[in-house]
Order: C-alpha cells, then structure tokens, then sequence
C-alpha cells in the first residue's frame, strides 16, 4: 500500500517536470521517432537469420530452421579468414584512428593564431563531405600502378622503377585502408573533443600558468584529465562497433591482387546477402556481428566502470 | 501432271511456311489496355525507354500501351528487395531485371509469377512455343519452370563470338610492321610499340596490351583461347562433350598464363590490368587519343584506328580458338508475366507479334523503319550503313534519333526473321559482322558455354554458391600473382591444385554439373 502510493507520487513528480520542461522533451522527440523506427523497429525481422525466409510466406510464415545460417557461415573454409581480416583491420583502425582526432583537438585548443586555427580546421574537416566513392576513385587514380601521378613524381625524383604497387599488393591494402579513412574522418572526429575542451575551466589554466606550467604539461594536466570522460565513453561506443567495417570502401577498394585481406564480413555479406538475394542467410552473419559487438561493449564498458569509474551506463 | 505436282509442291511448302510466319491478328485487343512494365536498365542507354516511338507504334498497331518504369541499375538491389518483400503490386510484366534466380523461383512459387507452360504459349504464342520446341538450347528455365521468355538470336556475329582482337593499325604502319599471327610476332610488336612509345602517335604512357584480370570483357581469356583453352566468365568453368570442366585448375593454362607473365615483366601489360575497375576500362579502350595496341572488345570503338586481327598461333600445333558469346539466347531481354496481369493472352500474343511480323520485330529490336532501317529493293530487310546512321542522326538530332531507337520486348531472331533480312554490315569492313564472316567464323568454339542453373534444391545452389566465392577468390589471387611475377608456376601448381581441391573444388563442379544437366542441354 506504501508502495503503491510511491509510486503514485513519484509518477506525478515526473508528469511535473515533463509538463514543466516540455519544450525540451519536444525536442527529444524527432530522435526518439528516429530511433524507434529505424533501430527498434526492424529488430522484429531479425528473426529471419532464423527463418528460411520466402517472399510470398512472408516473415512470420517461412520455415523455422534455427541455426542452420549460422552453421552454414562458421563452417565456411574462408571464416577464419573473413573474421581475422575483419578484426585486424578493425584494430588497426582503432589504434590509428583514435588517438589522432584528440591530438588535434589539443593541438588547435592550444594554437595561439586563431587564423591559422580556422584554416588547420577548415582544411582538415574539408575532406569528410567527399563521398566514399570518390575517395576511392582518388585512390586509384593517385596510386594508380604506372600512370598514377605519385608513381610518375617517385620515378621523376628517381626514388621509384617499375610500378608502385600500393594497390596491387595485399599487405599495402589495410595501410590505405586506414590512412586514407583517417584523412577524411580527421577534422570531423576532432570537433567533439574540440566542444570538450570548450568546457575546460580557463581558471585552471591561469593558474597553471602562474605556477610556471608549459603549454605541454598544461595539455597533460589540465585538458586531458578534463576531456577524459569524453574519450573513455567514445572508446566503449567505438568498441560497440569493432567487427563493423563499413562494407562500401572495402568493396570498392577490392581487387585480385589484395583479396586475401580485403574480404572482411561486410563485403561478404554484401556479396552473398545482396547481390545473391540470400537475405536470411546474411541477416544471420550481421546478427553475428551484432552479437560480438554487443559483448564488446558490454565487456569494456563494465571494465572501464571498474577501473576509471567511467562507463555509459 | 507436271503442273499438279507443282501446285500440290507450292502448296505443301506454304503451309509448311505458315506456322513460321503465321500472322497474329490486330488489334491484340479489342478494347485499349494498358500493361505495367518494370525495366531494368543495366546498360545506361534507356533511361527514356518509357517515351521512346516504339510504344506509339506497338499501342497503333495493338491497342496495346506499354507503362513502363525504368530502373536504373544503381536500384538492382532495390528492385531485388522489391521482388523479396512482395509487399506491393507487381508490374503486369517485368522485362530486363537482373533479379537472382532464387528470388524469381519463390516469387513463382507463392503465386506471383505465371509458368509459361507449353499449353499457355501454344494457345497464345504459337511461333514461340514451337520455336522453343524445336530448339530446346533456347528454352530457358528455373528449376525446370518456364517462367520467362528471352530475346533469342540467331545471328552469328552477334551470338557466335564474345570480343574481337584488336590491333592499333595506325601505330604498326607508323613503324613498318605487318600485323602479328602467332604469340612471338605478337610479343614482337608489343615491344616495338614499348619500345617506340613517345614516338609519332604512340604516347609515351602507351600500353602495347591492355585486358582487365579476370573479367569477361577485354579480357585475358584471350589469351587462354590462343591455346585452345575456352572459358567464360570469372566463373572459369566450360563445357566439353556435356561435362562442366575448371578451367582455373586445367594444367593446360600454365602456358598461356607465362606468356602473360613474360608480357607482364616485360612492361608490354600495365599494372593497370590487375586494378582498374570496369569504367575505367571503358574510358581507355575508348579513349579519343589511343594509348591501347592490342585489346579485345565486342565492337570496335575506332574502326579508323583499330583492326580486327586472327588470334594468334601459338606455334605449338594447338588451333587457337576465339571465345563465345551466348548463341541461342540473350541474357538481357527477359519477359515475365506476373499473377497481377489480367491480359495473360494478350500479353503473349504481343510477343508473338513481334516476332512474326518482320516489320513489328524489326522496329522493336532495331528501331523505327525510316531511322534505323528499311527495306531494300528486294524487299528485305535492311539496316541503315553507319553513314546513313550519320545522317540521320544530323538529321533528327541526336535526341530524337535515340527516341527512334529499339524497345527492348523479345523477339526471335532464327532463320524465319534471317529469311527477311539483308545484312548489310556484312560487307562493312569496319563492322563486328564483317569481323565474323571474314576473320572469325572459323575460329570460335564449337563446344557450349557454361550457363549457371539452379539445381532444384537452394540448400544445394546455397552451397555451390559458398563454394564459388572461395575459389574464385583463391584462383583469382593465385593466378594474379603468378602473372605479376610473384612464385614459380610450375613449382606451386600442385599445391595450389590440392588447395583448390580441399576447397571444395570436386563438390562445387558436381553441384555445377547437377544445375547444368536441369537445362537438357545434353
């Protein structure tokens, strides 16, 4: 009975200050939409990595077949394969691409001429609105064996004969791969730590100042420790996203010659899934993937609780 | 006597004429009617399909509109989805589509697309049904289910051969040198044009020979077919005396592919081959300042530039042999009726019109008489020479002139069509006809290409699509490597071999032969 009265009076604590702030619960509202809808939504046909899916049964009537495409994909001779490279590139990614936006957030932060700083800024969130597939058509055009206009300035200054063989060689493939996503994702990436960084306390660095701290030890001390919390939750989200390689560059950047590492799980999927209309079977390979990421996550994120008292829930 | 005879022979002989040409009457309807169309413009070149002339003609003649929606083929997946998800009508007909096999199979299977039985076609496409009767090599099937008809040619400088060699005339007259006949004069010239590149019209950055690894087109398959070495395809698969056989693992390939390699290490191929994607292929066989020697394409894109050249004897007393199209059917004109089409007969008996109706045929599959062809004085049919298309089109105006073009409906073109026909082309030098009668037909493979076909079961077509991926991708990675100087060939054929069995390979060409042997073919 005390309970239930709580909860009455906690209910209308809570209808208070929706009612109290609800303009800015209006404003939740168009992400909230967005989220049910493409996120929550479709979560109902997942169930078709189950299902021997037939058009005309429609989702709820095809055959039941448990984990038959599960098997089917960890039976597969190229797994082992598939999720290595995957995995791999996915690391490599992690451990190139996430540091370098923090360092050029602190670095502008840092940078005294605020004219260079729009510059450095402009330049470097510039080429994040190229699209994927223009960035690869850079890529082939630029590297491009015999004609592409890097070959011909190393042979020019003699440090090149014969053809470059960045594309035609597996082990260049993930170095591209990587290098060439943290030239376009560079700026972008380092606006939020950026706005972090907005939120330090410039007392704090007037008084490191006073006591004779360098720009380098203020970074350290002062920004970093600040914009942590920042950093630690984008590292869990990124975690969430670790056996996700997005399957267009990879695809795009496929070829003969870089096969061994360039086929990862996304471009897999969109091969067998897409292009042979097996769409059961490639729901049941990305709810893999969902799956592993799901654990990351879950994983770091508990470990981050226990050993930084950070964590996103 | 005599004359009775005679009469009694001319008569014999019309009705034996008439179930080829037999007329179908018209209007096809009585009442106007509209059909919708879905169309899948896989090359790029119908995007106003839906406003083109034909449909003017065929609604005069028939009372029948065509509405037609045009897919672009950046939507393939989206129109896959489309079939999948069946949540909305489907069109009265769908033509071109590219939708894979299994989702057109289930689509069937739940109602949504007609079987085109023998009895269906024979009430209301009599030419079709025993056409297809007669040349069961044409009766295309899924599982054994006629679902759709193709556009079906006959022609053999269309259906008999897949690319032409070409030679860069204007550099070997430049330099002194007769055209190549066998793989070292072939080498020869290469060189020479390596050698004299920045020289007269051969640019500096020239590629004495240009083909894409592993793919259909301008193709390296070429080279396989000097040694009589058929294949088709990234697939590597051919047909000899009914069996599927691997061409990926035929230690036969072993030559042609160290005649590649010595191209390759000899900077007569680019490295260009092994990363350029299709477009930009395109662009540079069809460059207007030719940086190509030799390559091999459907057409020619610069008869003023390029020549049709023999394929090379390789001195090792193997014929060489030229690669094949599809010769009973094309693949990119399908016709498939659905379950929302209430005008199954009419529907039919559109495509029956267009395929006994010389003028009708020719208008769909050419474009409108007076703009793309006309008859001669013989009366036969006769396409307009690239000068008459010239003018024309200076005429009209290039928009117009495409307006004028073909309509994409199937049609048969075999002897009945061939027996109304002029071919004109025949005697241009400079067209791919040409090419066939005069330098080609005795080259092409006699045997049959591998076409894939469901094996009736999608765990087992689930499987051998498993197994396709990893081969190709360990074929295609080995073999580059070899022809880019990577490893020995004969030292890793064996365990390359052994990789590609442990792979599978023995499982994927029984599943192969098992989809094949459904199509009766044998």
């Amino acid at each position: 009975m005390i309970k239930n009265s709580e909860y009455r009076r906690h209910t209308a604590k809570m209808l208070r200050k929706i009612t109290r702030n609800w303009e800015l619960y209006l404003f939740m509202l168009p992400v909230v939409l967005l989220l049910f809808l493409f996120h929550y939504m479709p979560i109902y046909g997942v169930q078709i990595a189950f299902r021997e899916y037939k058009s005309f049964r429609g989702i709820w009537g095809s055959q039941w077949v448990g984990l038959k495409h599960f098997q089917r994909f960890t039976n597969l001779n190229m797994f082992p394969k598939l999720m290595r490279n995957t995995i791999l590139l996915s690391v490599y990614q992690l451990l190139a691409g996430f540091p370098l936006p923090i360092l050029l957030a602190l670095a502008l932060n840092a940078c005294a001429a605020p004219r260079f700083k729009r510059i450095v800024q402009t330049v470097t969130y510039a080429p994040h609105f190229i699209s994927m597939v223009v960035i690869v058509g850079m890529l082939n055009l630029f590297f491009a064996p015999s004609t592409g206009i890097i070959a011909i300035l190393l042979r020019k200054i003699n440090l090149l004969n014969g053809n470059l063989t960045t594309l035609m060689s597996a082990s260049s493939f993930r170095h591209l791969y990587v290098w060439s996503g943290i030239w376009s994702g560079l700026g972008w990436n380092s606006i939020v730590y950026l706005s972090a960084l907005s939120g330090v306390d410039p007392y704090l660095h007037e008084a490191a100042i006073v006591d004779g701290a360098t720009k380098l030890q203020r970074c350290r001390h002062i920004d970093l420790p600040c914009i942590a919390p920042t950093i630690v939750i984008l590292l869990i989200l990124r975690m969430g996203n670790m056996v996700d390689i997005g399957f267009q560059k990879a695809y795009l950047m496929q070829n003969s010659m870089n096969l061994d590492v360039s086929e990862v799980l996304s471009t897999y999927v969109y091969k067998q899934g897409l292009q042979n209309a097996q769409y059961s079977y490639s729901t049941a390979v990305n709810l893999f993937n969902s799956v592993i990421n799901f654990f990351l996550l879950i994983s770091v994120n508990a470990f981050s609780r226990k050993v930084s008292e950070m964590s996103l829930w | 006597m005599k004359r009775t005879v005679c009469l009694l022979l001319a008569l014999i002989l019309t009705l034996l004429l008439l179930p080829a040409g037999a007329e179908v009457a018209l209007p096809i309807s009585k009442e106007p009617i509209t059909l919708s169309v879905w169309f899948m413009d896989i090359n790029g070149d119908c995007s106003d399909l839906n406003s083109r002339a034909i449909w003017d003609y065929v609604e005069e003649k028939t009372n029948i509109r065509l509405d037609i929606t045009v897919f672009s083929v950046t939507q393939q997946e989206a129109l896959n989805l489309r079939m999948s998800t069946l949540d909305e009508a489907l069109p009265d007909i769908i033509m071109r589509h590219g939708i894979p096999e299994n989702l057109i199979y289930d689509a069937y299977e739940g109602g949504f697309i007609i079987e085109l039985t023998d009895e269906l076609l024979k009430e209301n496409a009599p030419f079709w049904a025993a056409f297809l009767e007669e040349h069961p090599e044409s009766d295309y099937r899924i599982n054994g289910k006629r679902l759709e008809v193709l556009e079906i040619n006959y022609d053999a400088s269309v259906g008999n051969l897949r690319d032409q060699l070409l030679m860069n005339k204007v550099w070997l007259d430049e330099l002194g040198l007769k055209v190549p006949t066998t793989t070292t004069e072939l080498k020869n010239v290469l060189q020479a044009f390596k050698d004299h590149a920045g020289e007269g019209s051969i640019p500096a950055e020239a590629f004495p020979y240009y083909y894409q690894w592993d793919q259909h087109i301008t193709s390296p398959f070429d080279v396989l077919a000097f040694w009589g070495i058929p294949t088709r395809r990234n697939h590597w698969l051919a047909v000899e005396d009914g069996k599927v056989i691997y061409q990926g693992v035929n230690p036969a390939i072993k030559e042609p592919l160290k005649y590649l390699r010595e191209l390759y290490e000899l900077g007569l191929t680019p490295a260009e081959s092994f990363t350029d994607d299709r477009q930009t292929s395109i662009a540079r066989t069809t460059s207007e300042t030719p940086y190509i020697g030799f390559f091999g394409n459907y057409n020619n894109p610069n008869p003023s530039i390029y020549i049709p050249v023999a394929p090379m004897d390789t001195e090792t007393g193997v014929k060489p042999i030229m690669r094949k199209q599809e010769f009973s059917y094309t693949t990119s004109r399908y016709f498939m009726l659905t379950s929302s089409n209430k005008y199954i007969a009419e529907s039919l008996r559109l495509i029956d019109w267009l395929s006994t109706d010389i003028e009708a045929l020719t208008n769909m599959a050419y474009g409108m008489r007076g703009v793309r062809w006309d008859y001669d004085e013989n009366g036969l049919v006769q396409p307009y020479t690239n000068e008459q298309t010239e003018a024309k089109k200076a005429e009209l105006g290039e928009e117009e002139y495409i307006r004028q073009g073909a309509g994409e409906l199937p049609t048969i073109k075999a002897d009945y069509y061939f027996s109304h026909y002029h071919d004109v082309l025949a005697d241009d030098p400079n067209s791919r006809q040409w090419a066939y009668q005069n330098i080609y037909k005795n080259y092409v493979w006699e045997g049959y290409n591998y076409v894939e076909a469901s094996t009736g079961d999608p765990d087992l077509d689930q499987r051998r699509k498993d197994l396709a991926t990893e081969l190709t991708n360990l074929r295609t990675t080995t073999l580059a490597g070899w022809v880019t100087g990577k490893g020995d060939i004969d030292a890793e054929w064996d365990a390359y071999v052994e990789q590609m069995n442990k792979l599978g390979l023995q499982e994927y060409l029984e599943l192969c032969q098992r989809g094949y042997d459904t199509l009766g073919w044998n």
